[in-house]
């Protein structure tokens, strides 16, 4: 009866963090197919300047009562009927890479645009940029850095980008951009498309507010800026000014409130009769995708999912219904992957533009709906019933279970403590929730996920030095806390450099992959002396007197021990690629042989047999998959056997901290790929192939979780289950706690970047602890 | 470490021991400040700052207020078995508890990005470590106090 309950709020914890993150987490495919058709009859102009200004609101174009914001050159131009102004809705998120993302390939992009590739932030997706190099048309970006890293460099003609991330500077950028750009008129005019990328005015936002003195200091830099522009632009350039998003009252943005949204667009150009409409209409800001291609000459993005400006142009329904083939062509192929419209036989093509025009907002806002708005009772309901299986998995009879994480769990629990009678003895469990209730409220704070691997050091110090002074106490040796203490500050040079720390953070020899690295040969032979060191070692350990079995022993680790040594050597050569490749292989199926073996004949063969098999496959498979993160599980391994195995918040927060010691870090960029290529090709379609392949990179990256939990199977034969249990509960509060943080937190600037990724690797990491629990669980 | 009794030695031998105590002191505090995060040789003077301040504040009042033969023995009894043979012996060490704890909690801010001036270490620290003691002096005070009634 009990399995059966304990069962049942195991299906419900997982169900539970699968429907909150169906609420929170939008998702997307993004499709590679790339646009032919271009439309020449529509083409206007052969150079296009766009200036981006970052966090342009609409309400700072024109003068307000205080005489903080307007910006006179476009009130101007606007008023006379010389520009076009146009109110630009943005979608959420409001975060610069998505807006630049969603101008240019005209789609929405959501939290997670599932590619083939999640090594970096390139877009994957028919862009503005790339139909351009097509074409043979050059692109020249200034300004922020952040479109080198969605666009590759060989597509952009020219750069001159600046770091976008000291908020205080508020000049650097926008003063170089200025000068940069008057060179692209007199020295080197031969580009198509230029666009210069000012962030003055974000920053003043978050540094100062938009009600600061500031922001028209700001505003009159960039007035100055265009009228530059505006100067030296010949008749046959089109000038687009363009905001990617706003800012709220305090400056800052990333949400979805209308101050944060509403935007501004304009058009100039010198040529006569170019402008036919005065009055401000609102468009979408995806819209200036295709009415940009247009204009240009190049096709529609393949994803665009934006409705052409019309009264741009001279022909409507030709550009109206160029725009309209475009997006059927996308929806028909999308919906070969997700299905996204209901009625898709309803959008046959109509006569009028007005009709086709009506079709293309149905697609337009039926995409919206399923791509940009969190659902937010998909969210509480996630995490209400998240909260109460906890609750009820932690309050259940088993004696096993402790009331103290549920009470830690609210951080109240210290406070309860001291008031208790019985001070002394409280005193020592209150520390350990104490620490257990900082690492839970890490997530909450952008600035402590970014350096998690040095906080919950911290924490675990903390704990270590506890128990030094709880041994000493009790006069007992203080030998292993101590060792503990060591090993864990000696894994900081395991650690990986988190992309926002760039500048404060160099990695050490011991975190560079052995694919990527710079690093001479050198550094190679001393891995894999660790390594060879490391598996001769496990040799001696579970050395049998079987002979036979040693035979075997010796032929498989002298197999993984040639591997790695052609690995390390591969690097300046692909002529040892095959034997590589069957090497990997041969380990993998001898891995697989032993697995089957130790199982399948639990009753043939002896105990000593058995364990001597298992620890085998287990050390084979390690070696193979976790490359240079192989020394530092060694190292959790040596902490895991100085420590209690019932001491479960200790164990938590070393499987935690080694995370990150394993050379980890909660990005998708730091994901170690590589790791599942060893014996497979890079392209292979093979569905089991994939699921090893998937498992592989599991392994890798949750290694520290995969042997905590090992270690708990290991040693506590007698409470294994209730000291499994109420691991895993545990970690369910932390997974509570990252939703709870990414919920409270969804209108943070940083939610998509930090917080959201962090809450993706705690989720999967319960999911990869749930089933190691289950299977370490049925193998005993 | 040496067997030395206070009582007996003359001044100068007592100040050049104590000196050294308090020198192995902080170097103590040192590699427990670096068990904690801090960097080993980059940052070598701030850590070097914070470890003679904490050592001052949490070690020496016991070097030079209270006799003892070993100061191992005297970190022992006081810290460990928190066996106090008088009132001075508890006020001091709960003044040094206090000190640490301070310091502990001054620690939680440094990683915000709030960019204040306070938050380089060891400044936080060290500001900590003062609120601490000052909270544990306020401690003492009133603890004091109450015995002082008991008494009369």
């Amino acid at each position: 009866m009990r399995y059966v309950s304990v069962t049942i709020l195991l299906v419900n914890i997982i169900a539970s963090i699968y429907v909150f993150s169906n609420g929170f987490l939008i998702r997307r495919i993004s499709l590679e197919n790339s646009s032919t058709r271009s439309y020449p009859s529509l083409k206007k102009f052969n150079k296009s300047i766009i200036l981006f200004i970052d966090a342009l609101r609409f309400d700072f174009i024109f003068g307000n009562k205080n005489g903080l914001f307007g910006i006179q050159i476009l009130e101007q131009l606007v008023q006379e009927g010389e520009a076009r102004l146009l109110k630009f809705i943005a979608d959420p998120p409001t975060t610069t890479m998505q807006r630049i993302k969603a101008l240019m390939t005209g789609s929405l992009p959501t939290f997670v645009d599932a590619g083939s590739n999640f090594d970096s932030y390139l877009v994957q997706e028919d862009n503005i940029i790339s139909q351009m190099h097509n074409h043979n048309l050059s692109v020249v970006i200034l300004g922020d850095d952040t479109w080198l890293s969605l666009f590759s460099a060989e597509q952009i003609h020219e750069h001159h980008t600046y770091p976008s991330f000291n908020i205080k500077d508020l000049d650097t950028n926008d003063e170089n951009v200025d000068r940069e750009i008057s060179k692209f008129f007199t020295l080197k005019p031969h580009w198509n498309l230029l666009i210069a990328h000012y962030l003055g005015i974000d920053h003043c936002g978050h540094s100062f507010g938009p009600n600061s003195p500031v922001l028209k200091r700001k505003l009159t830099d960039i007035n100055n800026s265009i009228k530059k522009v505006i100067d030296l632009m010949d008749n046959e350039t089109l000038l687009v000014i363009v905001g990617d998003h706003g800012m709220t009252e305090t400056g800052d943005h990333g949400g979805d409130s209308q101050l944060e949204l509403e935007t501004a667009l304009i058009f100039y150009s010198k040529k006569k009769n170019f402008i036919k409409k005065s009055g401000i209409e609102e468009t979408r800001q995806i819209n200036l995708t295709p009415t940009l291609a247009l204009l240009l000459g190049i096709p529609i993005p393949f994803s665009n999912l934006g409705i052409v400006i019309d009264s741009m142009f001279d022909n409507r329904l030709d550009s109206v219904s160029a725009n309209y083939d475009q997006m059927v062509k996308f929806i028909r192929t999308y919906e070969s992957h997700e299905r996204l419209i209901d009625d898709i036989d309803g959008l046959k093509s109509a006569g009028d533009s007005e009709e086709l025009k009506s079709i293309l907002v149905k697609i337009q806002d039926a995409c919206r709906l399923k791509w940009s708005t969190f659902n937010l009772s998909f969210c509480l309901t996630g995490l209400v019933n998240l909260a109460f299986s906890i609750l009820n998995l932690s309050l259940n009879k088993d004696k096993n279970i402790n009331l103290k994480f549920v009470i830690s769990f609210l951080c109240v629990y210290l406070a309860l403590s001291l008031l208790n009678h019985n001070y002394q003895n409280v005193w020592i469990y209150t520390i350990e929730n104490f620490i257990l209730s900082l690492a839970f409220v890490i997530p909450f704070s952008n600035s402590y996920i970014i350096r998690e691997n040095n906080s919950l050091r911290f924490l675990l110090t903390t704990v270590l030095f506890h128990k030094i002074y709880l041994c000493r106490k009790k006069k007992d040796s203080i030998f292993r806390p101590l060792a503990c203490l060591i090993l864990i500050r000696v894994c900081h040079v395991f650690y990986v450099c988190r992309e926002e720390l760039l500048d404060s953070c160099s990695q050490s020899i011991f975190a560079q992959q052995i694919s990527k690295s710079s690093f001479s040969t050198r550094v190679y032979f001393v891995f894999f002396i660790f390594n060879f060191m490391f598996i001769s070692g496990v040799f001696f350990v579970i050395k049998t007197k079987n002979s036979t079995l040693n035979l075997f022993l010796s032929a498989s680790l002298l197999i993984l021990g040639t591997y790695n040594f052609l690995q390390i050597l591969s690097k300046d050569s692909t002529v040892i690629k095959y034997p590589q490749l069957l090497l990997a292989r041969l380990s993998l199926l001898l891995f697989t042989a032993q697995k089957i073996f130790a199982y399948s004949s639990i009753k043939r063969i002896s105990k000593t047999n058995r364990f001597f098999f298992i620890n085998l496959s287990v050390v084979m498979f390690a070696s193979l998959v976790l490359g240079e993160s192989l020394l530092s599980v060694w190292l959790l391994a040596l902490v895991l056997h100085l420590t209690a195995n019932d001491d479960l918040v200790f164990l938590f927060l070393l499987e935690h901290y080694f995370f990150y010691a394993t050379g980890h870090e909660t990005t998708f960029t730091h994901i170690k790929w590589e790791s599942a290529f060893h014996g497979f090709d890079g392209d292979n379609n093979n569905k089991l192939v994939r699921v090893v392949m998937a498992l592989m990179i599991i392994s890798n990256t949750f290694a520290a979780k995969i042997v905590t939990l090992l270690n708990i199977v290991k040693k506590g034969e007698k409470k294994m289950s209730g000291n499994l249990l109420q691991f895993f509960v545990i970690n369910a509060t932390k997974v509570f706690f990252s939703a709870l943080s990414v919920f409270v937190l969804r209108r943070h600037l940083m939610v998509w970047k930090i917080f959201a990724p962090r809450f993706v690797f705690d989720g999967i990491g319960l999911f990869t602890s749930l089933f190691f629990s289950i299977y370490f669980f049925c193998l005993n | 470490m040496r067997m030395y009794d206070h009582e007996s030695g003359n001044n100068l031998l007592n100040l050049v021991f104590t000196l050294m105590e308090f020198l192995v002191s902080t170097i103590l505090v040192y590699l427990v400040a670096v068990s904690f995060g801090a960097y080993l040789i980059e940052d070598f003077l701030a850590t070097l700052i914070f470890s003679i301040f904490l050592s001052l504040i949490s070690v020496m009042p016991f070097l030079i207020m209270i006799k003892h033969k070993s100061p191992i023995e005297l970190l022992e009894r006081l810290l460990f078995r928190q066996e106090y043979k008088t009132n001075i012996e508890q006020a001091l060490s709960r003044v040094s508890r206090g000190s640490i704890i301070g310091a502990w909690f001054g620690a939680l801010v440094i990683p915000l990005d709030w960019d204040k001036w306070w938050q380089k270490w060891p400044i936080s620290c060290i500001i900590g470590a003062v609120v601490g003691i000052l909270v544990s002096l306020l401690i003492n005070l009133i603890k004091l106090k109450k015995k002082v009634k008991l008494d009369s």
